[in-house]
């Protein structure tokens, strides 16, 4: 499922390798287990900064200049379908 | 080797003794005389380009303007947009793509002059510490080819080290500009969370990284961090502070420094590495600074694991945007989602698919409580420990807990790999700058030392750096 | 058998863009797409380039804050935004920027209650309103034939980043009606507030959920029109109730709405359960809410109830308001009328009946201000009416025809002198008409309107009514009857 999740594949022979090292970083990230009911607001945002969203920034219009005439259809990104 | 420093340079350059043409070709000709064994750019911009440049920079100098960074060859990491040349962010999925904009950071370095060389290696999406993880190919250190420069910023520290840019940009999300730093002799800051716009950088884990000033000096980093910092209305986490003024920052006075050395960030590194610090804080002391030993940070025994879940996470977020859909690398498919897949299996490296996978399952409905959102709760506490200490000393470790790894020595396993980065991810999850410099040499190789402050400190933290660059004496070392 | 008669719960999910609000969500395109050539309206953000960032813009929010506002909503004091992880071709960096309540999110509204106008039953209504989110839209996909068969998506980005405004009601809307009031009182609503244009294009979408009592809930996605939406409910009652009386089961499912067979259909079902990562977006810092709300308040003062209010503290009765009302330059016309001394009930039936009916059928947009006529025109009708001058249907008949055709019109020119010889008209009708009235008399119903025909040819160019046209010949051709007889 994380795989799916992940949109990665792997060839059979890969999978043991990745699930060990992944076993591996998982126990390491499990120490963060002690903070869970710890009574403290999670930190997002390491300054805990509010923004005042302004009007407008300047952002400006681009074209899809690096994009190959391939991906393209009278404008439109082509992507592959077929329903999924 | 003594190359001159970059804001000797532009004393040159403004004042005409020096040919800004001059100076830059004889950069490109280090540059042509050493990438083949380094390997420090993925890509150089064209001669016929750079000359272009250097015209237009001249022809400013003529009108009377004064760039601060006039003719100065700066390098920057590949994770930071470039319009003008490709940015891959050292991944193959990437491959092809020219940004239509420039990072902000690349504007403010163009308006003042600066002339940019190439785009440096790093680790696939700055996700390693050595820039073996490149998908192109590692860089070689400059003071011994069988080891590592450090990574993520492992081209631009290369680069600076071997004399081929006065200056360069890098990025750090955990260390990733203070490890090379300290690998190749050379000055290197992570800046305060939110001083310097991330306009542009390609993005590994947003909340903990920030674009940094990188040189062979401390005064040649103050200059560039003048220039790159500073409130951007394009990036919403920029604080609303204008650029800082460091440059002109003098010498601390030891009488007045006072450095905490917790042992937490000491002890645990190798004995060359512990023992040259040591060695530098007694010479701090013996100029009169007040150095204390017995303050602790407790909490640094969970930052790597509070570092890596938050970090994976967003780098999981980040990274789903790479589909074939938008980006000219594609492994086409019938369906959608097998172009995806298949696309993503194929264009991205084994540690950032393992980083991926790891990211999406401490986001997952079953573990976001245990892992994601503990890790933000155990944030807040090592943040509060770090602030509450800095507000009393500045804060002095070790950058590396090892000498320069050999070239395979780290990569085959991850903890080891994620281990190097112990001292250096407290800056990124307490937002606070952290300035890493040389301070001795273990036969031949480099050793660095950080020191950190409390928020918004750049220039208090430039001025302790001139204070020890005026022990050590190693301002402007190149490797020969 | 019959499938009557069974309980039912309807529940919306209503997506509304901002339209109006000028800029996306996070950027300076434009949040009005519509007729720009394919990708012309994107910039590094709303393609999510990587290094691009997000950065709210204020009138969105705004915006969005007033129809948190308008329903009474509890609100966080800072809002957070959320990213929302899926694969999807519109999704330009597969995951969409939302609010979510919990893992640190909080969405602008947190529950609240909407108040609609049901014209049928001339009664106000309402509906819990569970939360209102604030996000982004994906971009617009062209499929060839088919969703399921088409090789490719073609997508046009342009639509990236629109402001939405998500409202999801509590399960207790009462009918497939009361579903369409609602929403339509929802979006002119939001029409007044200068929030969306919602006879643009695309410009709301409305996900239901109906369970049927015995069954399981089905959610209809993507209904693109309120008439479209009480149809989907009514169908799927119906669908849904007709399986459970024959004894079967009804699933848990999602259907789409095919508004050109006007049936739902079953969506091929997700092989697995979603999951979508949330978490909050680390590029946006939370958004404090009070001074939004401080800018939002006034655009409050323009809701239709407001409107509805002001137009019957003039003596109009409430249903007629609301024909005024939901026509936004018909309600603007009124009280401006009103003002230059316009008789409030003749003004509002002529606006709201008459002239917009005419305005209508000439094929005009009643929705355009250029469609009507200025004020004074009103006013002067309404008092010639009040004066006793003409009768309303002179005006009616003889006026309003003109001022639609071309609403610049002087009055004075169209205003015939008044026919003021009826009876000597219609005694020459009689006379020469002889046929004709043999045919009425005989009980040819029809002769009738003849007859009216050519009493009006006579008499053009003055004002007539031909309602008093019609009584004056009945009249007459009675006494005519009894006096043979």
């Amino acid at each position: 499922m994380l795989l799916r999740l992940s949109r990665l594949s792997f060839n059979d022979d890969e999978l043991p390798e990745l699930c060990a090292k992944l076993r591996e970083i998982r126990q390491l990230l499990s120490r963060v287990r002690k903070f869970k009911d710890l009574n403290v607001r999670p930190l997002y945002n390491v300054w805990d900064q509010t923004l005042e969203p302004p009007d407008v920034v300047e952002e400006r219009y681009v074209k899809l200049s690096w994009l190959g005439q391939g991906s393209l259809r009278s404008g439109m990104v082509r992507v592959p379908w077929r329903g999924e | 080797m003594r190359p001159l420093q970059a804001h000797e340079v532009i004393n040159e350059v403004l004042s005409g003794s020096m040919d800004l043409e001059d100076h830059v070709l004889q950069i490109l000709e280090r540059v042509k005389e050493k990438e083949d064994t380094i390997r420090a750019f993925i890509a150089l911009a064209p001669e016929s380009s750079i000359r272009a440049r250097v015209r237009e920079v001249r022809e400013w100098l003529r009108e009377g303007r004064r760039p601060r960074l006039a003719g100065l060859v700066v390098a920057v990491k590949d994770n930071i947009s470039t319009s003008f040349l490709p940015t891959t962010a050292g991944s193959r999925i990437l491959e092809g793509y020219v940004p239509p904009f420039d990072a902000t950071v690349v504007r403010r370095l163009m308006e003042e002059g600066a002339i940019v060389i190439g785009k440096t290696n790093m680790d696939e999406f700055a996700m390693g510490s050595t820039t073996e993880l490149s998908a192109y190919w590692p860089t070689r250190n400059p003071w011994d080819l069988e080891r590592v420069p450090g990574g993520s910023s492992g081209g631009s520290a290369a680069a600076l080290a071997y004399g081929g840019a006065d200056l360069a940009l890098g990025s750090d999300t955990g260390g990733s500009i203070r490890l090379p730093a300290a690998y190749t002799a050379t000055v290197g800051l992570k800046p305060t969370y939110g001083l310097v716009s991330r306009y542009g950088l390609i993005p590994y884990a947003n909340s903990l990284e920030q674009i940094g000033p990188m040189a062979r000096s401390v005064r040649d980093l103050a200059l560039l961090l003048d220039v790159i910092s500073g409130h951007d209305p394009r990036d919403a986490t920029t604080l609303r502070v204008p650029p800082t003024s460091t440059f002109i920052a003098k010498p601390a006075d030891p009488r007045s420094l006072r450095v905490c050395a917790p042992p937490e960030l000491l002890e645990a590194s190798e004995p060359p590495v512990k023992a040259a610090i040591t060695k530098l804080l007694g010479r701090l002391e013996s100029e009169g600074a007040a150095v204390i030993y017995d303050r602790h940070l407790t909490t640094i025994d969970d930052a790597l694991a509070v570092y890596y879940t938050i970090a994976l996470a967003e780098a999981a977020s980040n990274l789903a945007r790479y589909d074939g859909k938008l980006y000219p690398f594609v492994r086409i498919a019938p369906t959608y989602t097998g172009t995806a897949t298949e696309t993503r299996s194929r264009g991205f490296g084994p540690e950032v698919k393992r980083r991926i996978i790891m990211g999406v399952t401490s986001l997952s409905e079953g573990y976001r409580d245990e892992l994601y959102m503990a890790a933000a709760k155990g944030r807040r506490v090592i943040r509060d420990e770090v602030l509450a200490m800095s507000r009393n000393c500045l804060i002095a470790g070790s950058v590396s807990p090892v000498l320069p790894p050999r070239l395979g020595e780290r990569i085959t396993d991850p903890l080891k790999l994620y281990a190097l980065d112990i001292y250096t991810v407290i800056a990124n999850l307490s937002g606070v700058p952290s300035l890493t410099l040389p301070v001795d040499f273990y036969s031949d190789l480099p050793i660095g030392m950080q020191l950190m402050g409390p928020p918004l400190s750049e220039a208090q933290l430039i001025s302790a750096g001139l204070l020890v660059e005026s022990l050590t004496g190693l301002a402007g070392v190149a490797a020969p | 058998m019959s499938a009557e008669g069974l309980g039912y719960r309807i529940g919306l999910e209503i997506h509304v863009q901002l339209t109006e609000a000028g800029t996306k969500l996070f950027c300076d395109c434009k949040s009005n797409y519509r007729g720009m050539a394919p990708n012309t309206n994107v910039c590094p953000v709303c393609l999510g380039l990587p290094g691009a960032l997000p950065v709210p813009r204020r009138r969105p929010l705004v915006l969005a804050t007033a129809a948190a506002l308008l329903m009474g909503c509890e609100m966080p004091t800072e809002m957070v935004f959320t990213r929302k992880h899926y694969f999807y071709p519109d999704m330009p960096k597969n995951y969409q920027i939302t609010q979510y309540q919990g893992g640190g999110g909080a969405p602008i509204c947190l529950g609240g209650r909407l108040r609609y106008y049901d014209p049928d039953l001339d009664v106000w209504r309402s509906v819990k309103v569970r939360r209102i989110n604030v996000e982004e839209d994906p971009g617009r996909t062209e499929y060839e034939g088919s969703i399921q068969s088409s090789e490719y998506a073609y997508v046009d980005y342009n639509r990236s980043g629109v402001p939405l405004i998500e409202v999801v009601t509590e399960p207790d809307v009462e009918g497939p009606r009361e579903a369409r009031r609602l929403v339509e009182y929802l979006l002119l609503a939001l029409d007044y507030m200068g929030a969306t244009n919602p006879r643009l294009e695309g410009s709301f979408r409305v996900d239901a959920n109906v369970s049927v009592e015995g069954g399981e809930r089905v959610e209809v996605k993507n209904i693109g029109s309120t008439l479209d939406l009480e149809r989907a409910l009514r169908y799927e009652i119906f669908r849904q109730s007709k399986i459970i009386s024959q004894g079967g089961k009804v699933r848990r499912e999602t259907r789409g709405w095919d508004p050109v067979r006007k049936v739902t259909k079953p969506q091929r079902a997700k092989e697995y359960e979603e999951e979508y990562l949330y978490f909050p977006d680390p590029d946006i810092p939370t958004v404090p809410i009070k001074d939004l709300v401080a800018e939002a308040r006034p655009l409050l003062l323009r809701t239709p109830e407001r409107l509805m209010e002001a137009i019957v503290s003039y003596g109009v009765r409430q249903r007629r308001s609301w024909a005024l009302v939901v026509t936004k330059p018909a309600a603007q016309l009124f009280l401006s009328s009103v003002r230059l001394g316009a008789e409030p009930r003749a003004a509002s039936r002529l606006i709201a009946v008459d002239l917009k009916g005419l305005i209508k059928k000439f094929g005009k947009d009643p929705n355009d201000p250029s469609s009507w006529p200025g004020p004074e025109t009103i006013a002067r009708l309404t008092m010639l009416v009040a004066s006793g001058e003409y009768t309303y249907d002179e005006i009616k008949y003889n006026v309003l025809p003109a001022i639609a055709n071309d609403p610049m019109l002087d009055v004075k020119g169209v205003l015939p002198p008044k026919a003021n010889n009826i009876d000597n008209v219609i005694d020459e009708v009689i006379m020469s008409e002889v046929k004709a009235v043999r045919d009425y008399l005989d009980g040819k119903a029809k002769a009738l309107d003849y007859l009216v025909g050519r009493a009006l040819r006579r008499m053009a160019g003055l004002a007539v009514d031909p309602k008093a046209v019609r009584t004056s010949l009945e009249e007459r051709l009675a006494r005519l009857t009894s006096g043979t007889q």
